[in-house]
């Protein structure tokens, strides 16, 4: 009986939402006016900035102070994790050493942990250039230690200097922000200069900002799976 | 450019918390009240050059429909002063309050709330809002949980839950605005919407309605508040009473009044706050911890604000604004004394604080002054808000708004029952047991004190605040003067 | 006749994404539940590379299919893996 309502709920539900969301211009060629953001954004996005992947140009300089909130958020998360684990005890040596890893996982973690952290590393530098940047960088790198965790228990996690990476790239992140005020005119304006196109160094601030947030973004996760893993619930 | 260091300057110490515990431990406790005794400055700086014209502040160096904007108005840098003076009030508190857990964390993400806070009242972008609007829900979820006793990580799981299927929601409705109009400034989504007739417009506004009716704490969105707000430690749940729900109400009055401005949509949320009213004060009065019937206060209040700020007038609209800073004061002092009070006699039910006022004077004495202000009586602010709205609701002259104010004085009967029961409790009952007098250490009585002063100041010359309520409450309702401004 | 094909394929990783996450909701033991959302979060970032968007394909590959599953195993571990009655 119950489940008969809820079904029946559920379908007047999604045929009102049908209904409505028809009327909504979904993929259609809204942003064709040439007064639209989108259609500004895809003209003009490569001169402007220099950046050759748009969606990076649209995510650091147009709609940067999203950006900036995106990376604080992802910065409270990790430190109200840690302050609720504050509290926990850590895991005892001898529960770990019961389930240690196998000798083929564990060479082959050994062996794969520098290379996942390469490639995280190309896409965060490479994010002007190709689809990817800091925020994907930075999740890749952040698995590769989830893999030295799960794989090689006795390397263990340096949380300080985690810590200090993070806190170093968010202010990097706020200090060019300033910076822009001071030489530019507004808040993470691009006050560098624009360089040639599809060059490493192009783009002006772009490529730095982006590397800030994948240093940033991988110490945090990092330290969010090391909490996780370490501390009794 | 001044209104971007009110959010950056919060944002950066915090980056910044971490590195600052390498050199001390106890330092992490003077930067929030170095960085709101900043934001302080700045908005009593800025406010009066923003009362004749609203600055725009551009970001990223662009001009406004392309890029992202803060627009600095009196409503905007008056609600940016309000929380750094309450943050300020309760970050002296914290100094001497908060002393175990992870205590750089703790003021970490007091910062960043803060930062939350004053962004979404400063911003003239609507995903910008959302990003500062969770800025603001996701470190008070952290807060609520800070103590990591049992009760408090279950009530931060329901908030945690209920937050964020409510910004979900949000995100939908964003989505949707976005797909119709290709823009993502509420000025050029007002200036289109009137142009635009269809029924995924209603969607979009029911959606945003609720998913920021969440944090707002309206009427069927509110199961999270009580449970949040008497769990948290004491001077969380003041900071999160005092500003974090107006926060939810001010994103619901910018989409409603800005950026849809439908006439009929009002009456519904009329009728949405005064149910918010009569359940928040009729649950109040059969609380018996003292943290819980506070927290339904806040409930019942909230309600008030909305049906005051539904009545759509400039007057409804500044009345409505004088409630919000009443409340937020009142509130702060309340949740702030009662920490205290709790700490001394170790339990949170109210006849565990019997006769307590010989014992702590000024504690109580400024709990009374509170409770006095929130139910309404003369020489306080919140005389002059219930004031203004009975005389907004009235001046319509009709029979729909005479039955309602009517309602609203039934609830003020019971929020006055369920405040002079606490009064009673203090003052008039004998102690069960002898509770030792310990006194209330300075960094808790001074910000305490100065908040009553605050009340008691603006109750007596609530004159003060008239001119900057009428340009606020213009600055709410006049869409077309909102348009003109940003867009030139 | 290839736009009808991608259409077809569109519309079945669509409805293998509703499954898995039907799926999700509906299983009781915990680790098999985690697996499915980690289906449907794959799922959706092949969906993302199909509209064009391969910057939100990378972003919901890595987080959604390897970080927070790993996450939930790690809490799976350490609470209880069956969900009862």
């Amino acid at each position: 009986m119950r489940i008969l309502i809820s079904c029946v709920l559920l379908v007047i539900l999604s045929l009102g939402l049908v209904f409505a969301l028809e009327q909504a211009p979904f993929g259609s060629n809204q942003i064709d006016n040439a007064d639209k953001p989108g259609r500004f954004y895809l003209n003009q996005g490569m001169e402007k900035t220099g950046a050759a992947n748009v969606v990076t140009s649209v995510v650091v300089t147009y709609r940067g102070f999203d950006t900036l909130g995106e990376v604080t958020i992802l910065f409270i998360a990790a430190i109200g994790l840690g302050a609720v684990f504050h509290s926990r005890k850590k895991v005892k040596r001898y529960e770990k050493e019961k389930q240690s890893a196998s000798l083929i996982l564990q060479t082959g973690c050994r062996f794969l942990f520098p290379l996942i952290v390469l490639f995280g590393t190309y896409v965060f530098i490479h994010g002007h250039l190709s689809p990817g940047g800091g925020f994907q960088g930075g999740v890749i790198i952040a698995s590769a230690f989830l893999l030295l965790f799960l794989g090689c228990e006795e390397k263990k996690i340096p949380m300080k200097s985690m810590n200090t990476v993070e806190s170093l790239a968010g202010i990097i992140f706020v200090g060019i922000g300033l910076a822009g005020l001071y030489w530019g005119e507004s808040f993470l304006e691009n006050f560098l200069p624009r360089g040639m196109d599809y060059m490493l160094l192009s783009g002006g601030v772009i490529p730095i900002i982006y590397i800030a947030i994948g240093f940033k973004v991988g110490a945090e996760l990092a330290g969010i799976v090391a909490g996780l893993i370490e501390r009794n619930p | 450019m001044v209104a971007v260091l009110l959010i950056i300057v919060p944002l950066g110490l915090a980056f910044a918390m971490p590195l600052f515990n390498f050199v001390s431990k106890r330092i992490a406790a003077y930067l929030p009240i170095a960085a709101m005794v900043c934001n302080l400055i700045l908005s009593i700086l800025l406010l009066p050059s923003v009362m004749e014209n609203t600055r725009i502040v551009i970001l990223g160096g662009l001009p406004p429909p392309l890029g992202i904007h803060l627009v600095a108005g009196p409503l905007g840098v008056g609600l940016s002063g309000l929380i750094s003076l309450v943050g300020l009030a309760v970050s002296i508190y914290a100094w001497g309050y908060i002393k175990q857990g992870a205590q750089d964390k703790y003021h970490a993400l007091y910062l960043l709330l803060l930062s939350g806070a004053t962004g979404a009242v400063l911003t003239g972008d609507l995903f910008n809002l959302f990003v500062f609007y969770e800025i603001l829900c996701i470190s008070s979820y952290a807060l609520v949980a800070y103590l990591g006793d049992r009760n408090g990580v279950e009530s931060a799981v329901k908030y945690l839950i209920q937050g964020s299927v409510g910004s979900g929601l949000i995100l939908v409705g964003i989505a949707i605005l976005y797909g119709m109009f290709g823009t993502l400034n509420m000025a050029q989504i007002a200036i289109h919407i009137d142009n635009v007739d269809s029924p995924a417009l209603f969607l979009a506004l029911v959606l945003l309605v609720t998913g920021f009716g969440v944090e707002a704490a309206i009427f069927p969105l509110n199961a999270w508040l009580p449970d949040a707000h008497s769990s948290a430690p004491s001077s969380i749940s003041a900071i999160l009473s005092g500003i974090a729900i107006k926060v939810g109400i001010y994103a619901v009055a910018r989409v409603l009044f800005t950026i849809f401005g439908v006439a009929v949509v009002f009456q519904y949320v009329l009728l949405l706050g005064l149910a918010t009213l009569l359940i928040g004060e009729i649950c109040a009065f059969s609380q018996d911890n003292i943290k819980r019937m506070l927290a339904y206060s806040s409930v019942g209040q909230v309600g008030l604000i909305v049906f005051a700020m539904c009545i759509a007038t400039p007057d409804g609209v500044g009345a409505g604004l004088l409630q919000l800073v009443s409340h937020a004061l009142s509130k702060a002092v309340l949740f702030l004394g009662v920490g205290y009070l709790v700490a001394r006699s170790g339990s949170m039910s109210l006849s565990s604080l019997n006769g307590i006022g010989k014992r702590m004077p000024v504690v109580c004495f400024a709990c009374v002054v509170a409770a006095f202000s929130l139910v309404g009586l003369p020489p306080f602010v919140g005389f002059a808000g219930k004031f203004l709205i009975v005389r907004a609701a009235l001046a319509g002259k009709s029979i729909f708004f005479t039955v309602l104010i009517g309602i609203v004085f039934l609830a003020t009967v019971v929020e006055g029952a369920y405040f002079f029961r606490m009064v009673q409790t203090l003052y008039f009952k004998d102690a069960k047991r002898q509770i030792e007098y310990k006194k209330v250490p300075a960094s808790a009585s001074i910000p305490i004190m100065a908040l009553v002063v605050f009340i008691v100041a603006l109750g007596v010359y609530p004159d003060v605040l008239l001119p900057y309520l009428k340009s606020a409450a213009a600055d709410l309702l006049n869409k077309a003067g909102y348009i003109k401004e940003v867009l030139g | 006749m290839e736009e009808s094909l991608e259409q077809i394929l569109e519309l079945s990783l669509t409805l293998l994404m509703l499954g898995g996450a039907v799926c999700a909701c509906v299983f009781k033991d915990l680790l098999n539940a985690v697996i499915a959302a980690a289906f449907v979060s794959l799922m959706a970032a092949i969906l993302f590379y199909f509209l064009q968007a391969p910057d939100v394909a990378m972003a919901e590959a890595s987080i959604g299919a390897a970080l927070t599953t790993a996450i939930f195993v790690i809490a799976i571990k350490k609470t209880k893996r069956v969900e009862e009655e």
